[in-house]
C-alpha cells in the first residue's frame, strides 16, 4: 500500500459514514421534523445576527484582541471537545461493520474515517451559520483579506477540538474495557463527568467573571481568534496566530495517530465488559417463589387480577432495569427545572406561589407519561405474545394504569398539599388543588395509554452505545400534554386566581381568537366580520361573569371533563388492545 | 377433530396478495410442516391463524374456534414467532412467570411446569440472568417454553430451531414429537427440510401465497419421482429438497411436471 493510501481510504470511510448519517436522518421523520423546527428557529437567529452585523458591523470600534475574547473562544472550544468526547465515548466502542473495516484497511484509515465523518457532521450543522455570520462581518468591516484566515481558523477550531474529544472518548471506553471497577460503575462515572463539565461550563459562562475567562485566554487554542482576525480592523498577536496555525496542524496530525493507537488498543484488545455484564445480568430475586413480585419490591402494588398485576409488574421492572426508556422525559423535566430556577431568581415568594399549580399539573403528567405513553411500542418484540396471551383488554388497561397510580398518586397529593400549605394559599384552596391533583393523576394514567395506542411508535432509537429504546411519538406527547395540561391549568388558575383567569379568558376569546377573523374581515370577507363581533361579545360577557362563578365553574367543568375523558380513555385502551393486529 | 381448518383464506396488502385462497385441513395431533421460500406468505398465514392479522377474506377455525374470536382462540393456540418475543430486561424465569400470569394460569402449578421445562432445555442455571445477556439460542429456547406453557391444542412454530446448537435443536425436535404424540397439533414452519422430512406427518408448500403442494413427505417424494419420469417406483431417489425446488420453481417446465406429478393442489 502506498504511504498516502490510508488518507484516501480514511476520507472515503468518512464520506460513507456521513452519507449513512444523512440517510438515516432522512428515514426518521420525527427527528427530521424536530431538526426542521430547530433549524428554522436557529436560522432566524443567524439571519437576524447577520443583518445586525451588516447594519452595525462598521461601527464596532477596532481594537486589540484581549485575553477575555480569547478566553471566550476557549470556553466554546472546550465545549466542542466535551461534546465530541461524549459522542465518541458513547457510540464508537465498537465500530460499525468492525470485521470488514479492520480486515480491509489500516486502523489509521479507520481512525481518520471516523474523525473526518465527525468533522463533516459538525460542518453540516455549523458551516452555513458560521459562513453567514463571518461573511457578514467581512462585508461590514470591508476586510476581504480576513476571509481566508477566518475559514482557516474555523476549520482549525473544529479539527483540533474533534481530535482531542475523540481521543478522550476512546480513552474513556478503553478504561471501561480494561478496568473492572470502571466497567462496573461506568454509568455513574459518565454521569459524574457530565455534571462536572456542565456545572463548570455553566458556572464559567454565568458566574466566572472576566478575570477567570481571561485566564483561559492563555490556553493555546484560544489563539485561534488571533488567526481569525488577520486582515480585519482588529489586531491580534501575529506570533500567537502563527503558533496556533503550526501547532494546530501538528496537533491534528498527532491526534489522528493517537486515535489510531487508542483504536488498536480498544478494537483488538480484551475487554472485561462482557464478564461484568454477565455478572450484572444475574438477578438476586430471580429464584423467589414469585420472581416478578420479588423484583418490584418494595413497591406495594394493589391486589388486582393476576393478568393485570403481571402487566403492572412487568412495566415497573422494565422501567427500573432500563431507565433509558424514560430518557424522553429528560427535556420536559429540565424545562420545568429551568422555569423554577428563573422564578426563584425573582424571589422565594414567587416560587412558593407558582409551585403548587406547577406540581398539580406537572406531577400527574409525569405519572401518566412514565409508564403509559407508548404501550404498544414498549412491548417491542414481545407484542405478539402479549396479544395472544392476555384475553382481556380491561386487564391490560388496569395493568398499565396501576404503576403510575401506585407510585404517582401519593407523591402527587402529598407534594400538592405540602407546596399548597407552604405557599400563599388558603387551606380550602390547597384542598381544592389536592382534589384536582387526584383527578388529574387518575385521568393521566389512562389518557396516556389511550393516546399512546392511538399514536404508537415502533421505530427504536439508539441510546448510548448498546441500547435501543422506543420513545413515544411526538403526536402522543403533544396531545397528551394538551389534553391534561389545558383543563389542569384552567382548574388550578380558576381556583387560585379567578379574577385573573376571567380576564385571561375574556382576552383570549375576544382578542386572540378573533384576531385571524379580524384579518380576514380586513380583506373584505364579510362573514368573518360577524364572527369578530360575536367573539368580542362573548369576550365581553366572560368579563362580566361573577368571580365565584368563575372559581367554581372553572374548577368543576375541567374536573368533569377529565373524569369523562378518563372513562373514555380506559374503554379506548381496552378496545384497542382487543382489536389490535400486526397488519 | 380438525385442528386447523381454513377456507379460501386470503390476505391482501393493497394490491399485493400475500396469501391467496388457502384451504387447509389439519387433523389433531399431527406435525404439519409448512414450507415455502422467503416472502411466500408463511408468516402472514401463521399470523392470521393466531388472530394477529385479520384475513381479507375467507375463514379459518383453530380447534373449532374462529380466528376472529381472539379471546377464545388464545386459550387454544401457542405461537413462537421467528423473532423471540421476549422482554430483554427480564430473566427467563420472570418472563415465563409473566406470560403464565397473563393467561391467569394457577401460580403453583405453573411454577412447577416452568422449572420442568427450563430443566429439560438446560436453561435452569441461567434462568435468573437477564435475557439481554442471553445468546440467540437461549432466547429461542425461552420463547419456545413460553409458547407451550399453557398446553395449547395447536402450536405454531416459526423456525423453532433457529440459532440452536445441535443438542438443543434435537431436544426441541423431540419435544415436538412428544407434543404431537400427546395430541397437540404442531404447525411447523422451517427452512430446515430434513427436520420436516423426519418429523412432519404432512407437508404443505406455499409459493407466492398459494399452496402448491401438500401431502405426507413420502408421498410427495414418490409423486415427484413419477412427475420427473423416474420409473424406479421407489421414493428413495428424490428428497424433499428436490420436491421443494420443483414446486417453487419459476421454470414453467418444472411447474408442469409438478402439477402433473407432485401435487393436486395447484
Amino acid at each position: 500500500m502506498s504511504g498516502s493510501g490510508w488518507i484516501r481510504q480514511g476520507f472515503a470511510i468518512g464520506r460513507t459514514e456521513f452519507r449513512r448519517t444523512t440517510r438515516s436522518l432522512r428515514g426518521d421523520s420525527a427527528r427530521l421534523a424536530l431538526l426542521g423546527v430547530v433549524a428554522v428557529l436557529f436560522g432566524l437567529m443567524v439571519l437576524a445576527g447577520a443583518w445586525f452585523i451588516l447594519q452595525f458591523g462598521d461601527q464596532i470600534p477596532a481594537g486589540d484582541v484581549s485575553n477575555v475574547i480569547r478566553g471566550s473562544v476557549a470556553i466554546q472550544w472546550l465545549f466542542a471537545v466535551f461534546i465530541t468526547a461524549q459522542r465518541a465515548g458513547s457510540r464508537h466502542h465498537s465500530i460499525d461493520q468492525e470485521s470488514l473495516m479492520l480486515l480491509t484497511v489500516p486502523v489509521r484509515a479507520v481512525a481518520l474515517g471516523l474523525l473526518s465523518a465527525e468533522c463533516f457532521r459538525a460542518l453540516a450543522y455549523l458551516a452555513v451559520p458560521v459562513l453567514l455570520l463571518g461573511g457578514a462581518f467581512v462585508v461590514a468591516s470591508a476586510s476581504p483579506l480576513m476571509a481566508p484566515f477566518l475559514v482557516l481558523a474555523v476549520l482549525l477550531f473544529f479539527t483540533t477540538a474533534l481530535v482531542l474529544g475523540f481521543a478522550l472518548g476512546l480513552l474513556a471506553k478503553l478504561l471501561v474495557a480494561r478496568y473492572r471497577v470502571v466497567a462496573e460503575h461506568k454509568s455513574a462515572f459518565s454521569f459524574l463527568a457530565v455534571i462536572v463539565f456542565v456545572g463548570g461550563y455553566v458556572g464559567l459562562q454565568n458566574f466566572g467573571g472576566q478575570s477567570l475567562t481571561a485566564l483561559l485566554g492563555w490556553l493555546p487554542f484560544s489563539w485561534i481568534v488571533d488567526l481569525a482576525v488577520i486582515g480585519s480592523p482588529f489586531s491580534g498577536s501575529t506570533l500567537r496566530a502563527a503558533g496556533v496555525l503550526v501547532g494546530g496542524l501538528g496537533w491534528t496530525v498527532g491526534g489522528v495517530l493517537v486515535v489510531e493507537r487508542l483504536g488498536v488498543a480498544l478494537w483488538f484488545g480484551d475487554t472485561v465488559e462482557d464478564a461484568v455484564a454477565a455478572e450484572q445480568a444475574r438477578v438476586d430475586t430471580g429464584s423467589a417463589a414469585d420472581p416478578l413480585a420479588a423484583a418490584v419490591r418494595p413497591i406495594p402494588l394493589p391486589m388486582i387480577s393476576q393478568p393485570a398485576r403481571r402487566i403492572a409488574q412487568r412495566s415497573v421492572v422494565v422501567a427500573r432495569r432500563n431507565p433509558q426508556r424514560l430518557s424522553f422525559l429528560v427535556l420536559p423535566v429540565v424545562l420545568l427545572g429551568v422555569t423554577l430556577v428563573n422564578v426563584a431568581q425573582a424571589g422565594v415568594g414567587s416560587l412558593l406561589a407558582l409551585l403548587p399549580p406547577l406540581v398539580v399539573v406537572g406531577l400527574p403528567w409525569l405519572a401518566g407519561a412514565v409508564f403509559g405513553l407508548n404501550p404498544l411500542g414498549d412491548e417491542g418484540a414481545a407484542l405478539p405474545t402479549t396479544l395472544t396471551s392476555l384475553p382481556s383488554g380491561r386487564d391490560y388497561a388496569v395493568g398499565l394504569a396501576v404503576p403510575g397510580l401506585t407510585l404517582g398518586l401519593p407523591v402527587v397529593v402529598l407534594a400538592t398539599v405540602a407546596t399548597g400549605l407552604a405557599g400563599p394559599y388558603a387551606p380550602l384552596e390547597t384542598a381544592a388543588l389536592a382534589v384536582l391533583a387526584l383527578v388529574l393523576t387518575l385521568a393521566a394514567v389512562v389518557i396516556a395509554p389511550a393516546l399512546g395506542m392511538a399514536f404508537p411508535r415502533y421505530d427504536p432509537v439508539r441510546v448510548g452505545s448498546d441500547r435501543e429504546i422506543v420513545p413515544p411519538s411526538l403526536s402522543a406527547v403533544v396531545l397528551y400534554s394538551l389534553t391534561l395540561g389545558i383543563p389542569g391549568a384552567l382548574a388550578a388558575a380558576a381556583t387560585l386566581a379567578p379574577a385573573g383567569t376571567r380576564r385571561f379568558l375574556s382576552l383570549l376569546v375576544g382578542g386572540l381568537l378573533s384576531l385571524p377573523f379580524g384579518l380576514l374581515a380586513s380583506q373584505g370577507l364579510d362573514p368573518a366580520r360577524g364572527v369578530v363581533t360575536w367573539l368580542g361579545q362573548v369576550g365581553a360577557e366572560i368579563a362580566t361573569i361573577p368571580v365565584p362563578a368563575v372559581r367554581w365553574g372553572g374548577y368543576i367543568l375541567p374536573l368533569a371533563a377529565l373524569c369523562l375523558l378518563g372513562i373514555w380513555s380506559f374503554r379506548a385502551v381496552s378496545r384497542r388492545f382487543r382489536n389490535h393486529t400486526l397488519d | 377433530m380438525t385442528a386447523i381448518e381454513t377456507t379460501d383464506l386470503t390476505k391482501q396488502y393493497g394490491s399485493t396478495t400475500a396469501v391467496a385462497d388457502l384451504d387447509l385441513s389439519v387433523p389433531d395431533g399431527v406435525v404439519y410442516g409448512f414450507l415455502g421460500p422467503n416472502g411466500a406468505g408463511k408468516t402472514t398465514t401463521m399470523r392470521m391463524l393466531t388472530s394477529l392479522t385479520r384475513p381479507s377474506s375467507g375463514s379459518a377455525r383453530i380447534a373449532g374456534v374462529p380466528v376472529d374470536d381472539r379471546q377464545r382462540l388464545i386459550e387454544r393456540v401457542g405461537y413462537l414467532p421467528e423473532e423471540p418475543p421476549l422482554y430483554t430486561e427480564l430473566t427467563a424465569r420472570e418472563q415465563l412467570t409473566y406470560v403464565a400470569g397473563l393467561r391467569d394460569l394457577p401460580e403453583d402449578e405453573t411454577s412447577r411446569r416452568i422449572e420442568e421445562l427450563l430443566d429439560r432445555l438446560d436453561l435452569a442455571d441461567d434462568a435468573d440472568r437477564r435475557i439481554d445477556a442471553y445468546s440467540k439460542g437461549m432466547r429461542q429456547k425461552t420463547a419456545f417454553v413460553q409458547s407451550l406453557l399453557h398446553d395449547p391444542d395447536v402450536l405454531f412454530l416459526d423456525e423453532p430451531t433457529s440459532g440452536l446448537d445441535p443438542r438443543a435443536a434435537r431436544t426441541i425436535r423431540e419435544m415436538i414429537d412428544d407434543l404431537a404424540a400427546e395430541g397437540t397439533t404442531v404447525f411447523l414452519s422451517t427452512h430446515i427440510l430434513p427436520v420436516v422430512d423426519e418429523h412432519a406427518d404432512t407437508v404443505g408448500v406455499l409459493y407466492d401465497g398459494e399452496l402448491v403442494a401438500e401431502g405426507p413427505p413420502g408421498d410427495l417424494k414418490r409423486q415427484a419421482d413419477a412427475g420427473a419420469g423416474d420409473d424406479t417406483g421407489g421414493a428413495g431417489e428424490r428428497t424433499l429438497e428436490d420436491v421443494f425446488l420443483e414446486v417453487t420453481s419459476e421454470d414453467p417446465a418444472a411447474d408442469e411436471a409438478t402439477v402433473e406429478g407432485a401435487t393436486d393442489v395447484r
